[in-house]
């Protein structure tokens, strides 16, 4: 760990610089064969750095009560220089985050990301997709415009809806008997602060929980297994810069189609900003149709889905539909102990496997998709098939993952 | 064995090739002392599959050491590797290689520029702080003369007045009194000999200086010809907002930028 | 294989978008896709929205030296004629001397066409209809029972619903059908301008910052390339 400088040297002496440097970079050892989907984890941290610095400048120029928050970002808008660029460099990173999210974890559930030794990575992941989804919902509210403010009503009548405690805890959430500027000001503090250090520090988690074990493949190969004489693993490559500079032109394809977005598509369609939203919040007025933004869609849908309670435990069909949308968020958290199988790829998993992402996968689009609609009798039909068929896979993985016919892992990459 | 079609060719003790439905390529599989080593060879050509698995075998008898146990899912504990040197499959080009380096320094550097540019543009002064620090029209036609008005323009009082002809001819007289005479301003300090322009804030600590127009021995000064005094520390300015000697105020008061348009008094950028 | 589902699933966003086409209590809108890069389009609604409008709606999220720069406006005409209130700065807030909150509910237009969509805008405006019951003698197929007046009438003529339900003409306006169409495509522009006047600036410019990204993956992609 010596260095030949004598400044790095100094330095070390007293933080360890390069010694990190190189465990985490020059010197860390990763497959040297993998695809485009294990790029999304650095593009994800590329959005994370995007949103926090855009937030910051918003920050400079937003106002968090109610009285002056919706102006505040039409002032964003016109009277600061850039601050439309800003802002929609915003709103469309929080819809980048949710997209390569939503991917990033697929690869994990492909390829078997979460099998041992590697669990606290993913917990560590499920729990940075909670928090993002809670950084969402709080940002969303901020703008206090029509969808802001309804959507808001109908996420904490959710809480109300928790027999027992249900009214009061809504009311200390709310910070008033109603959704009112009480409640803005203390999510902007959430959304600015509480979230965003809780997010770094699962992010820092989850980085050193993986260097410590070692990123996988698509193939579910241990690339540990053999190594040349230097002690390099014969089917590994430094990370950095082998694979870091992987990461550049991919950051550049992104930006291509984020910046297209933000330029000639920002509210992507009425998707990534809601149309109502573009009129202050009006507790007088409910809008039509009350939507989530796109990223929530699958799981509002699954929360529409449950239309029935259980009378005789005093369940509600609202409090029942809550606790089976948590359920499904939950329920990521286990499947490191769900998975039973022998294999960790799904290339070389059995059939079973592969019908049960594909179902997953297509029942989670469906949601997607009919949480965006108003419902109906098809609609909430399909939902609930799809809300089947979206737990079904995890319900029953513990079966079939043992017991299905799987191929010979190679050894090498 | 695995997958429906898989062929499986003997060729050595412990050494055979084999197909794969998933895969084009011929892959070896290695039996040595009963641990089983298998990959992919890489290649349709059947000899050719015979001369990589030959050294692929010795490769693993040779250099190859397993570090630890066989089970997959046994934890591994990473160990750093000693040797970073590159794995050229071709030979390095060193001048492409340096100048895609500096190539890619400079795009990655216009890039932060860039990004930097609307960041940075963004604190600039808004639409709004703009619009409030406008620029104040005053119509001098209501101010008698002797009269001082009192305009806010960016947050600050300033000073108007319509000076006399008496003060006009008072103001010279006055040279040796104040401390920095600024004759090269004109006897008003302005374009216009009829009107003085300075900002109400007193040039030692900021207080609001007071007019005091008369000419008429005052208790701060016996040959009061007219002009500010201000009460917080005892600060004299003349008619012309210049500072006397001797006073806690250290310069003149300020006069702000302005224009004259006919009856109106522009303070201000146009 | 996944790359094109990853695809598929991301350009599909953009060919749809949210919300069916339906216009209010109407089947379909009449399609209309506002630009803001034709000044003399802009600059024909503001002549319009001045004349019909601005008597009981206020644009107040917009500034009168804003929509001077943005529609190179030349001083005199928009103190004297747009202004034409010694009162008001051009750093002003365009609210026509009205009240912030409309005593006859007339809501503020400056977002209008962010919530409602162009299409319903562009749409509402022709149609309304002659309607003796309503109280102001008129009423509209894309919001029935709208509180608002047929106030281009004079532009426009009367029309009246057949047996059909359908939309014909009675009488003639100023205009005849496609010169009132024009008069509407303007105004609908020109709401749109106010709605997001960062518009023309933000449509302009990003085919270079796109640009600029193409180069600079193909840079990063050759560096890639000399470690693979």
């Amino acid at each position: 760990m010596a260095s030949k400088n004598s400044l790095m040297s100094w330095i070390d002496r007293r933080l360890p610089v390069t010694e990190n440097l190189e465990r985490h970079l020059t010197k860390h050892p990763v497959p040297s064969k993998v695809n485009f989907f294990y790029l999304f984890g650095a593009l994800l941290m590329v959005v994370f750095m995007i949103q926090v610095i855009t937030g910051i400048w918003l920050m400079m120029f937003y106002t968090n009560t109610e009285e002056g928050a919706f102006a505040s970002v039409e002032y964003i808008m016109r009277d600061v220089e850039y601050g439309w660029l800003m802002r929609y460099m915003h709103s469309t990173g929080a819809s980048a985050f949710f997209f390569l999210m939503y991917f990033h974890m697929f690869r994990g559930l492909l390829y078997g990301s979460y099998q041992k030794p590697k669990e606290l990575v993913w917990l560590f992941g499920c729990f940075l997709l909670f928090l993002l989804m809670a950084e969402g919902f709080l940002g969303y509210v901020l703008p206090w415009g029509q969808m802001s403010y309804w959507a808001a009503n109908v996420i904490l009548s959710l809480f109300g809806a928790i027999p027992f405690i249900g009214e009061s805890l809504q009311v200390w959430i709310q910070g008033d008997y109603v959704l009112s500027g009480a409640t803005l000001s203390r999510f902007f503090a959430l959304h600015v602060v509480v979230v965003p250090l809780l997010m770094i520090a699962l992010v820092v988690f989850h980085i050193f929980a993986l260097h410590e074990v070692g990123a996988g493949n698509p193939e579910g190969v241990d690339i540990e297994k053999y190594r040349d004489k230097t002690g390099m693993p014969l089917d590994g490559k430094p990370f950095h810069p082998y694979k870091t500079f992987g990461a550049l032109p991919a950051i550049g394809v992104f930006f291509i189609v984020f910046f297209a977005i933000v330029y000639y598509a920002p509210t992507g369609g009425g998707y990534f900003i809601e149309k109502p939203n573009f009129e202050e919040a009006n507790f007088l007025k409910t809008p039509e149709h009350i939507a989530p933004v796109w990223y929530y869609a699958p799981f509002y849908s699954i929360l529409r889905a449950v239309t029935f309670g259980i009378p005789f435990l005093g369940i509600t069909s609202k409090f029942l539909g809550f606790i089976i949308f948590a359920a499904s968020i939950a329920i990521l958290f286990i499947v490191p102990w769900l998975d039973r199988s022998k294999v960790q790829s799904i290339r070389y998993k059995g059939i079973f496997s592969k019908i049960a992402m594909i179902m997953f996968a297509t029942s989670f689009i469906t949601l997607g998709y009919l949480g965006t609609k108003p419902v109906n009798e098809i609609r909430t039909l399909i939902a609930q098939i799809c809300t089947i068929f979206y737990f079904l896979p995890f319900i029953l993985m513990p079966i079939y993952t043992k017991y299905e016919k799987t191929l010979e892992v190679p050894d090498r990459l | 064995m695995q997958g429906k079609k898989a062929k499986h060719i003997h060729i050595s003790e412990g050494m055979s090739l084999y197909t794969r439905d998933r895969s084009p390529f011929y892959w070896g599989y290695i039996n040595i002392d009963g641990e089983v080593f298998k990959k992919s060879l890489k290649t349709e050509d059947k000899d050719e599959a015979i001369k990589l698995l030959t050294l692929w075998k010795d490769e693993i008898l040779g250099e190859g050491k397993k570090v630890l146990s066989q089970k997959i899912n046994m934890p591994v504990k990473k160990t750093l590797i000693s040797n970073t040197k590159p794995f050229p499959k071709e030979k390095i080009n060193a001048t492409r290689r340096k100048a895609l380096q500096i190539t890619s320094s400079v795009v990655g550097a216009v890039t932060v520029a860039g990004f930097a540019v609307p960041f940075l543009s963004a604190w600039q002064p808004s639409e709004r702080a703009k619009a409030l620090g406008a620029s104040v029209k005053y119509d001098l036609s209501k101010l008698e003369p002797g009269a001082m008005a009192v305009v806010e323009w960016r947050r600050t009082p300033i000073f108007i007045v319509h000076q006399t002809s008496e003060a006009i001819k008072n103001l010279p007289s006055l040279n040796q009194k104040v401390a920095n005479p600024a004759l090269e301003e004109g006897v008003s300090r302005t374009t216009n000999d009829k009107f003085s322009v300075v900002k109400g804030v007193c040039t030692h600590l900021s207080c609001a200086p007071k007019y005091h127009p008369e000419i008429e021995p005052k208790a701060w000064d016996e040959e009061w010809k007219g002009g500010f005094f201000c009460p917080c520390h005892g600060s004299k300015f003349d008619l012309a907002g210049r500072v006397y000697k001797n006073v806690p105020a250290p310069t003149n008061l300020e006069v702000p930028p302005h224009s004259f348009e006919g009856d109106t008094l522009i303070i201000g950028e146009a | 294989m996944k790359k094109l589902i990853f695809l598929a699933f991301f350009i599909s966003f953009f060919g749809y978008s949210a919300g069916e086409n339906k216009c209010g209590e109407l089947e379909k809108c009449f399609s209309f896709d506002s630009s803001v890069h034709d000044r003399d389009s802009l600059q024909r609604g503001l002549g319009i929205y001045k004349n019909y409008c601005s008597s009981c709606h206020t644009l107040r999220y917009l500034r009168w030296n804003r929509l001077q720069r943005d529609l190179d406006i030349p001083e005199t005409v928009l103190i004297d004629d747009l202004i034409s209130n010694e009162n008001i700065k051009t750093s002003d807030f365009v609210t026509f001397g009205l009240p912030e909150i409309s005593p006859i509910g007339a809501p503020d237009l400056t977002l209008r066409t962010r919530v409602r969509g162009d299409d319903w805008i562009y749409t509402y405006l022709q149609t309304f209809y002659q309607d003796t019951s309503q109280a102001t003698g008129s009423n509209n197929l894309v919001y029935p029972g709208t509180a608002m007046a047929h106030v281009l009438i004079g532009l426009q003529g009367t029309q009246e619903l057949d047996s059909n339900g359908k939309l014909i003409q009675l009488s003639k306006g100023a205009l005849d059908p496609e010169e009132f169409d024009s008069a509407m495509r303007d105004l609908v522009n020109f709401l749109a301008y106010a709605s997001e006047p960062a518009r023309i600036e933000r449509e302009r410019n990003g085919i270079y910052v796109i640009l600029f990204f193409v180069v600079f993956t193909a840079v990063m992609w050759l560096l890639y390339r000399e470690y693979k």
